[in-house]
């Protein structure tokens, strides 16, 4: 076990800290105090996962036993449940009413996906969830609603994707990461006081990334996907600068490398020039990033 | 030259001064007492410029190979970069300066003449070991522990017994769980014991079922990970230490694993009532814990930077996919064996 005890001691003995502040954290170090609310947290979306899972099994193997309509109806009324459940405790400090809507949310994607095997369930669902979001005040539900929302445009949603040099699938991903860049826009002169923005940014930046990544990774259009890459990187870097927020800056980096790579790979035939460019790359990039890290710090 | 006892706590104490609420003026005045002549990074910088130097490891290993240098010549450019990094340039924590020392000493290795398995494993864990001494990387300790439990297991494989190859990494989680009880100086060695006790169970459990060929699950295996998560849990409380208590999870995990097919219930019933008591744990622990200010309290905190974004994503993730112009062969049973495909929803899509 390790403690800061004599840190702290020390920090208020020389006037660093209050008394006050002091004793609170050193009642910390001495475990006079221990939270667990990680630890609660981390139960309840771990069992709303598992229950969510065990629903989705229990209508793909009994769907033709227990009836559609009954099923149909009997997820929508555990979803209301947990809906209400969470409406009744909104004043209330809980630790658990997050993760139960958010259960409440997946039963009712899963219930949707019963009504309608048609891909405008998967839009009916992003408004749907959309609602859920602004009415709950929930992160978790806009994850929901951003999810069934790339559903919709065809967006996947896995590292594969990242190597099918499918253009098709990297247009439909760059229209998600415009709407989802409008949407934050209204979100934010709409409602000031917003938490959804960072939501909206890193998933808008994600995608846009990705589908670039999927251009500079087609034999056929490496250099084009490179060229977008390296705008969206310096777009990227601009908005970390302006916001303060060290991450965006991280994507430009990573991504930017990433992309030159590719390209090099798809431009170059030899091994040892390959291996010259991405040793260049990296070690370039790690430069740069460090220099602006530093600076971005100051 | 590495940083001292008192500049390694300073370190600690720096990357969790966010976390700790304090008045602007007190954590600017603790920050500068704290601040040390080393150059660091947050973890999450930290891992990118791990990754990145990496990156550029691999290029250079490729590069010495296609030039007819051995790995030898680019575990020695790696090293020796890695140690100007740290003694000229006094940066400790960076990423850069732990990715170049453990590329180097894996480049060295991969010079290496092709032996036998089991004695590479040895070589990793001490090149492992040499590392998380050298960085003071309580991940890389864990690396080098995990590759002693695989030489233990390599060498016990053929008796396909579960307990034999179990056995080391199960040692080592009881020894991480009483090291846990000592008062340290040092931050990443209290760090190895927890990343040890909360590894350790999962490894055991992966190595005894490769060396069985068997997944069916064993009473005596779920009695023994009830058992080491009870120990968990009693130390972690005990200790009020958070490591423990996620040690103790794994160890239940495990235990509800094993016995998957020791019942005839089906699995998505057991899905549900797994996922339904752990929501009625949580929300009584919620509600006991609510409202009080002194030993165990519900004060928000969070158990790592990144949990948020981990459930988001998550959450993002479950939603189903389907391709806006999917076609369907009978919408009338959508989702059935007779309807659609990818559609799931509720947390596992599923391709029925």
């Amino acid at each position: 076990m390790i403690s800061f005890e004599p840190e702290l001691s020390d920090a208020r003995d020389n006037g660093v800290l209050t008394p006050a502040t002091a004793a609170r954290l050193i009642a910390l170090q001495r475990r006079e105090v221990f939270s667990l609310f990680g630890e609660v947290r981390a139960l309840a979306w771990i069992g709303a996962m598992l229950a969510a899972s065990g629903i989705s099994l229990l209508i793909s193997n009994h769907i033709k036993d227990i009836g559609v309509l009954t099923m149909q109806l009997v997820l929508a009324a555990a979803a209301a449940g947990c809906y209400a459940w969470t409406w009744t405790r909104r004043d209330r400090q809980s630790l658990v009413s997050d993760s139960i809507l958010l259960l409440g949310g997946m039963i009712a994607s899963a219930d949707a996906g019963w009504i309608a095997s048609d891909s405008r369930i998967l839009l009916f669902l992003a408004v749907f969830h959309a609602v859920g979001a602004y009415v709950y005040k929930s992160r978790s539900l806009l994850s929901l609603s951003i999810g069934a929302l790339a559903g919709w445009l065809g967006v996947e949603r896995n590292l594969d994707m990242l190597v099918s040099r499918n253009l098709d699938l990297a247009l439909r991903g760059f229209g998600c990461a415009a709407i989802l860049a409008l949407w934050r826009e209204i979100d934010r002169r709409v409602r000031p006081s917003t938490t959804f923005t960072p939501v909206f940014e890193h998933t808008a930046i994600t995608f846009a990334f990705w589908s670039a990544l999927i251009v500079a990774t087609n034999n056929d259009t490496a250099s084009t996907g490179l060229l977008i890459t390296l705008i969206l990187a310096a777009a990227s870097a601009h908005f970390a600068f302006r916001t303060n927020t060290e991450t965006f800056l991280l994507y430009a980096a990573i991504y930017s490398a990433l992309a030159i790579d590719a390209w090099a790979w798809n431009t170059f035939n030899t091994t040892g020039v390959r291996s010259l460019v991405v040793l260049i790359t990296a070690v370039a990039v790690v430069a740069i990033l460090f220099a602006l890290h530093r600076r971005f710090r100051k | 030259m590495r940083p001292s006892v008192a500049e390694e706590r300073a370190h600690a104490i720096l990357d969790q001064l966010d976390d700790w609420t304090l008045a602007s003026e007190e954590r600017s005045a603790f920050g500068k007492r704290l601040a040390t002549q080393w150059r660091r990074n947050s973890v999450f910088v930290a891992a990118a410029f791990f990754g990145l130097t990496v990156f550029a490891m691999f290029a250079l290993i490729a590069l010495c190979k296609s030039i007819g240098a051995t790995e030898f010549a680019a575990a020695a450019i790696a090293i020796a970069g890695a140690e100007v990094l740290i003694r000229r340039k006094r940066m400790f924590g960076s990423g850069i300066e732990s990715a170049l020392f453990i590329g180097g000493l894996i480049a060295f290795i991969g010079g290496l003449p092709s032996g036998n398995t089991k004695d590479a494993m040895l070589v990793f864990a001490a090149a492992f070991a040499l590392a998380a001494w050298r960085m003071q990387n309580a991940i890389f300790g864990t690396i080098g522990a995990i590759f002693v439990a695989l030489y233990f297991s390599e060498n016990w494989q053929a008796h396909h017994d579960y307990w034999r190859v179990a056995m080391v990494p199960l040692a080592l989680t009881i020894v991480a769980i009483v090291a846990k009880r000592w008062i340290g100086q040092r931050p990443w060695i209290d760090a190895f014991w927890s990343y040890v006790a909360i590894v350790m169970p999962l490894v055991a459990e992966v190595l005894g079922q490769f060396a069985t060929y068997d997944s069916h699950g064993r009473i005596e295996r779920v009695v023994l990970y009830v058992v080491l998560a009870l120990i968990a849990i009693v130390a972690g409380l005990h200790l009020r230490d958070h490591a423990l208590l996620i040690a103790a999870a794994v160890c239940i995990a495990i235990a509800a694993f094993e016995a998957h097919d020791l019942t005839e219930l089906a699995l998505e019933w057991k899905l549900i009532a797994g996922g339904v008591s752990l929501l009625a744990i949580s929300g009584l622990l919620s509600r006991a814990l609510r409202g009080r200010t002194t030993g165990f309290v519900a004060t928000p905190a969070q158990l790592t930077r990144f949990d948020e974004l981990i459930k988001l994503g998550a959450a993002m993730a479950a939603q189903p996919e389907k391709h806006a112009h999917a076609e369907t062969t009978n919408p009338d049973m959508a989702g059935t064996d007779g309807g659609s495909g990818s559609f799931g929803g509720a947390g596992a899509s599923g391709e029925y």
